[in-house]
């Protein structure tokens, strides 16, 4: 037991009962006793904050307490991503599309007027409005500005062939009044994405945000050269997705831990001390050099403990490029779910370049992946810190036998067919495989088949 | 101010609004801010603390709560998650209340959110009739008064009845 009673005092009379605000009055009544209504403002309006906006709003009809609870919701989120999902991908008339916009738009308009509380703690809009309601719009970071809010999001990827949100620019300039500069020292968290904002307005936030610790950059066409740094950033975990015409970024970021970036090889400077985990999709679209997608972090490689790749289809190099070596790398995941093609270094080349790997997880989509990851210009040579492999999407023995001869200490395999789009029949003669695996395996090997 | 976790054997004793006193240790008693806050200020462990607000019932439930994410390390996250589900289920409204309450008046923010987001969980998707039978609110509205805040919010009321 945790605790213990050590005296058990007189019982408490009702009277004591009375005195304490969080028991009903009389007991005869418990059941019938508006409890909710009795919370205190702050309780409701949390409770309120973790409802849909809309529903938060209709509780305005219950009663007279609850009129204007709403208003004091501690988070905005206007996040539409289901209905912007289908506009993007389905919908052709242009009409719908009008009318879902301006749907939106009034519902965060309403919102935003009648909305009382100082600050926020989260503030979300998401919707594939463009440059569509670029004075709405506007407003709306006018009012993000007025509160001091820790994490704010804004996601407004235009339809293609359209143009993405440009603020105007008195709301450029109003980012950097000075009174409005103490509502960002606010933000914990930062979610750009398909807006035409520039590098400079980025860098200006960012060595702003002494507090700032996350930060996401999606499709900002608008940055070629990016500079993270600031007197005292914070900043843990950052983000760089898709930003086409990007170039460079020079980091003077001491606390960064982890950086997912998905995109073009580009150049990256500058010292991140504490960086021990790397997310990078490759982006490899009209490259013609065969870059290794890990060559643009070099300088970062021997530190970095967790490795995540997420890569189209495998393809032998001729010539290796030189990396150094993952001396410090842990963990190594491999995402080859996609199907299409680009140029990847072998697996095998991989954990050679890190000794002291001790999880490798693979996430292959179909048998074709089993037998490129395993095909390399190396010669396979024994390694004995990996103890533990996950593969999702498993589909044959060849990559398991593969591990059984090369990574000597191998003490537990996960397999798991589930693949996203595999058919049913396939999972199963995926699984009766793992299964035969049984009686290959040394005997005390722990074969998890999910 | 640091000694609150120097010693981990320290213990203090906690007494509820029936009178119940609770010997705690010191490192579960710092999952509440409240507590942390008296503590880093002056007040010796050779004090009870008062709780006037929070019956022996609910004192109980709460200090379970903290004993678990005290003693639990970062890493067993999976675990508590399903603690944190496990702990409220099946919870009556008025031990939830109660709890809610208690949570906030001794600034534990994980079991506040787990509390609120039960109650918020049990508002969600339901026409207002129903939630205020489940509550018991009254609604004091005359139909005229109710109208107009329909009117006034009507974009959270469009496609609902």
């Amino acid at each position: 037991m945790f605790f213990r009673i050590i005296t058990r005092r007189h019982r408490h009379s009702g009277k004591q009962a009375l005195r304490s605000s969080v028991y009903p009055k009389h007991q005869m009544d418990k059941h019938l006793e508006d409890r909710i209504s009795q919370l205190p403002d702050g309780i409701l309006s949390h409770i309120l904050s973790l409802l849909e906006i809309r529903e938060a709003g209709r509780s305005s009809a219950l009663s007279h307490r609850w009129r204007d609870l709403w208003k004091f919701t501690t988070n905005l989120n206007f996040d539409s991503s289901k209905t912007m999902w289908r506009l993007i991908v389905r919908e052709k008339d242009s009409k719908t599309v009008e009318r879902e916009r301006s749907k939106y738009v009034a519902l965060v308009n309403q919102v935003l007027k009648f909305h009382l509380r100082p600050s926020l703690d989260e503030f979300r809009v998401r919707f594939c409005l463009g440059s569509s309601t670029s004075c709405d719009i506007d407003e709306w970071m006018n009012f993000v500005m007025s509160k001091g809010v820790k994490k704010l999001e804004i996601d407004l990827r235009p339809l293609s062939f359209e143009t993405p949100y440009t603020p105007s620019q008195e709301c450029c300039l109003s980012f950097k009044s000075p009174s409005n500069l103490s509502s960002i020292k606010c933000l914990t968290s930062l979610s750009l994405m398909y807006l035409n904002l520039n590098g400079e307005l980025i860098e200006y936030f960012i060595s702003n945000c002494p507090n700032l610790e996350q930060l996401l950059l999606e499709g900002l066409e608008q940055i070629v050269n990016l500079n993270i740094s600031g007197p005292s950033l914070q900043l843990k975990h950052l983000e760089i997705l898709e930003c086409r015409f990007l170039e460079s970024v020079e980091f003077c970021a001491p606390k960064l831990v982890t950086f997912k970036y998905f995109g073009k090889p580009i150049r990256f400077m500058g010292s991140l001390p504490l960086l021990a985990e790397l997310d990078i999709m490759h982006d490899d679209d009209d490259d013609d050099d065969a870059i290794c997608p890990l060559v643009p972090f070099s300088s970062y490689l021997s530190q970095i403990e967790t490795l995540k790749l997420t890569m189209w289809l495998l393809e032998d190099y001729e010539e290796i490029p030189r990396i150094p070596e993952l001396t410090n790398l842990k963990n190594l995941i491999l995402d080859v779910t996609n199907l299409f093609c680009s140029r990847f270094p072998s697996f095998t080349y991989l954990v050679e370049a890190a000794p002291s790997l001790h999880k490798l997880t693979f996430k292959l989509f179909s048998p074709i992946h089993s037998t490129a990851i395993l095909s390399s210009t190396l010669a396979p040579r024994p390694h004995e810190c990996l103890k533990d492999v996950e593969i999702f999407g498993f589909c044959d023995q060849k990559l398991v036998m593969y591990l059984l001869q090369n990574a000597i200490n191998l003490e537990k395999i996960i397999c798991n067919p589930y693949r996203e789009r595999g058919e049913s029949e396939e999972k199963e003669k995926a699984r009766k495989c793992a299964c035969q695996l049984r009686e290959k395996l040394p005997s005390g090997f722990k074969l998890i088949i999910l | 101010m640091a000694s609150s976790i120097e010693n981990n054997n320290e213990k203090l004793t906690l007494k509820s609004s029936d009178g119940e006193e609770f010997l705690v240790e010191k490192h579960v008693a710092l999952q509440s801010t409240l507590l942390q806050n008296m503590l880093d200020s002056d007040c010796s462990s050779a004090d009870v603390i008062p709780l006037p607000k929070i019956d022996a019932r609910t004192l109980a439930l709460v200090l379970g709560y903290c004993k678990k994410h005290a003693d639990a390390s970062s890493s067993k996250q999976g675990e508590l998650n399903s603690f944190d589900s496990e702990f409220l289920k099946d919870m009556d409204m008025g031990a939830l209340f109660n709890l809610v309450l208690a949570a906030n008046f001794m600034e534990i923010k994980g079991l506040l959110d787990i509390a609120a987001q039960k109650i918020a969980d049990t508002i969600k998707d339901k026409p207002h009739q129903e939630v205020r039978e489940i509550f018991h609110v009254e609604n004091d509205y005359t139909p005229e008064e109710e109208a107009a805040v329909r009117e006034e919010n009507r974009w959270a009321f469009e496609g609902f009845p």
